[in-house]
């Protein structure tokens, strides 16, 4: 699955939310969008999702233009889950294969395999409010594998959560999604999260977004507290808070 | 719980009843002694105050069941677009507020002083309440469920059932609830006004008649019509829930 953005603008009538973004994203690859909040980082995910026309310029996957959502082939985590409330974990996970019109035995058992495969084996019954923050993110991360999607888009996925949590379940999507050979685009603005979850990174500029950099991370991916991690996570630094040239 | 309540009032309604009757405080014409309103109970007809009850909570629940039909379509329809509801939530909302049983002369000249009137009575009075209640409660639907939904690849009429109806199913019930009373209430007044059967009528007749102790029988008899009926709604409701919410 590969992903080709050319041009991208995006507005909200008179607000331009992004101008001209340009990136790729090759099979099974692990993207990161980072820029300051409020830079259209959002946008840019809602267009690869089919969620938002763009205004100029335009998206492919795997050669075809988007216009619309393509749920076999894009899942989508949202920054605030949108777990539905009335539906207990099982049955959350289990919309994409409502939607595809799996019968309910098997839509049963994917389900309960997957919440078993984020650790929620034992909370199946139990419906969002009942559920911490970060079983909610485990559970929306397992909605999203439901849709058997290759694309995988998530939106600040971790942001509401501590920095433990944080940390460990961003080890645990890695693993999760690079056994899947699933291929992630991920919306942060937590330099380290970025710097230790990416194969590149994309570095947004302040409203309207544009593309600064695009930063290639050293494989194998330098471990938290390393000298390489220190210097990539500098880099960013410098390039989220350079002061434009007057 | 709920159980407790409902007899702790009774028991209290009984006991000021039997205190202000027994001790002389009132005109037994006026508030008759609660032995005596027993006794009328008990002299009652079993099977003219069964056929006065089922008449009338036919009425209601044929006027209730046409005016949900129209209202809750109509409330999804109009809550669900911008331009639909700011035309018209105000115009039911002040419809709403008219007291339409001045309408009663008019229905019943068309309509004739049988069930028809009646039902139809009961239905305009029941359709504003539910109407409103749902255009609001759908309004209330979170967009975040409905991008995320869509984002799964939901038709526009997957996007009202699966998320529009269960999300609103609260508020529409609050609204069904409102509806139902008002539909019975106005039946009985329907059937007060004019009429030769039904709750309503037997009230009229045995007001006319100064037998305030029959007049008694048919207010209590009236008071337990509610709790029964009440409490099918509540069953019936919880049933729809559990349905359509899971
Ligand atoms: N639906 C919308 N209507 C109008 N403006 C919007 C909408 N969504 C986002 N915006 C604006 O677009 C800009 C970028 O928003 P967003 O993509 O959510 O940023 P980020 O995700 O980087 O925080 C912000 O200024 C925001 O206020
Ligand atoms: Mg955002």
């Amino acid at each position: 699955m590969r992903i080709a953005v050319t041009d991208l603008d995006l507005r909200y009538g008179d607000l331009l939310a992004a101008e001209k973004i340009t990136f790729d994203v090759r099979p099974g690859e692990f993207v990161s969008l980072i820029g300051p909040s409020g830079c259209g980082k959002s946008s840019v995910l809602r267009a690869l999702g089919g969620l938002q026309p763009p205004a100029g310029g335009e998206i492919t996957v795997d050669g075809d233009r988007v216009r619309g959502p393509l749920p076999a082939r894009i899942a989508y985590v949202f920054q605030d889950l949108a777990l539905f409330p009335w539906r207990s974990a099982r049955r959350n996970v289990e919309v994409p294969l409502e939607l595809r019109g799996v019968p309910r035995r098997q839509r049963r058992a994917r389900a309960d395999e997957l919440l078993a495969k984020v650790g929620l084996a034992d909370a199946a019954d139990q419906h969002p409010a009942q559920l911490s923050g970060g079983m909610r993110q485990r559970v929306a991360i397992a909605r999203a594998l439901a849709s058997d999607a290759g694309i995988l888009l998530l939106d600040e996925p971790f942001a509401a959560l501590d920095e433990q949590t944080r940390l460990r379940l961003g080890a645990e999507l890695l693993r999760l999604l690079e056994e899947e050979g699933k291929t992630v685009v991920f919306v942060t603005h937590s330099l380290q999260e970025a710097a230790y979850l990416s194969d590149r990174i994309v570095v947004l500029s302040p409203r309207p977004a544009t593309v600064k950099e695009i930063l290639t991370v050293p494989r194998p991916r330098p471990k938290i507290g390393s000298d390489e991690f220190h210097r990539l996570h500098a880099r960013l630094t410098d390039l989220l808070f350079e002061v434009e040239p007057a | 719980m709920k159980a407790a309540a409902y007899a702790t009032v009774t028991a209290v309604t009984l006991l000021a009843w039997w205190l202000l009757t027994a001790t002389g405080a009132t005109n037994p014409l006026i508030l008759p002694p609660l032995d005596e309103v027993a006794a009328a109970v008990k002299a009652q007809d079993p099977a003219t105050w069964v056929a006065a009850m089922a008449v009338t909570t036919v009425r209601a629940t044929i006027g209730f069941a046409v005016a949900t039909v129209l209202a809750v379509p109509l409330g999804v329809l109009i809550g669900r677009s911008e331009t639909l509801n700011r035309a018209y939530e105000p115009l039911l909302a002040t419809i709403a507020a008219v007291p339409l049983v001045v309408l009663y002369p008019v229905l019943a000249a068309t309509l004739g002083l049988g069930t028809a009137s009646k039902v139809a009575l009961g239905g305009l009075y029941a359709f504003f309440p539910i109407a409103i209640a749902t255009i609001r409660a759908v309004r209330q639907t979170d967009p975040g469920l409905l991008t995320a939904m869509r984002s799964m690849g939901a038709s526009r009429a997957r996007l009202i059932s699966a998320v529009v109806v269960p999300s609103a199913l609260p508020g529409i019930v609050a609204g069904l609830r409102v509806g139902f009373g008002l539909a019975l209430v106005t039946v009985i007044a329907g059937e007060f006004i004019a009429g030769d059967d039904g709750v309503g009528y037997q009230l009229a007749a045995s007001s006319q008649g100064y037998q305030s102790a029959d007049l008694f029988a048919w207010v209590v008899l009236a008071v337990a019509l509610t709790i029964v009926v009440n409490t099918v709604f509540t069953f019936l409701a919880t049933t729809l829930e559990r349905t359509l919410r899971r």
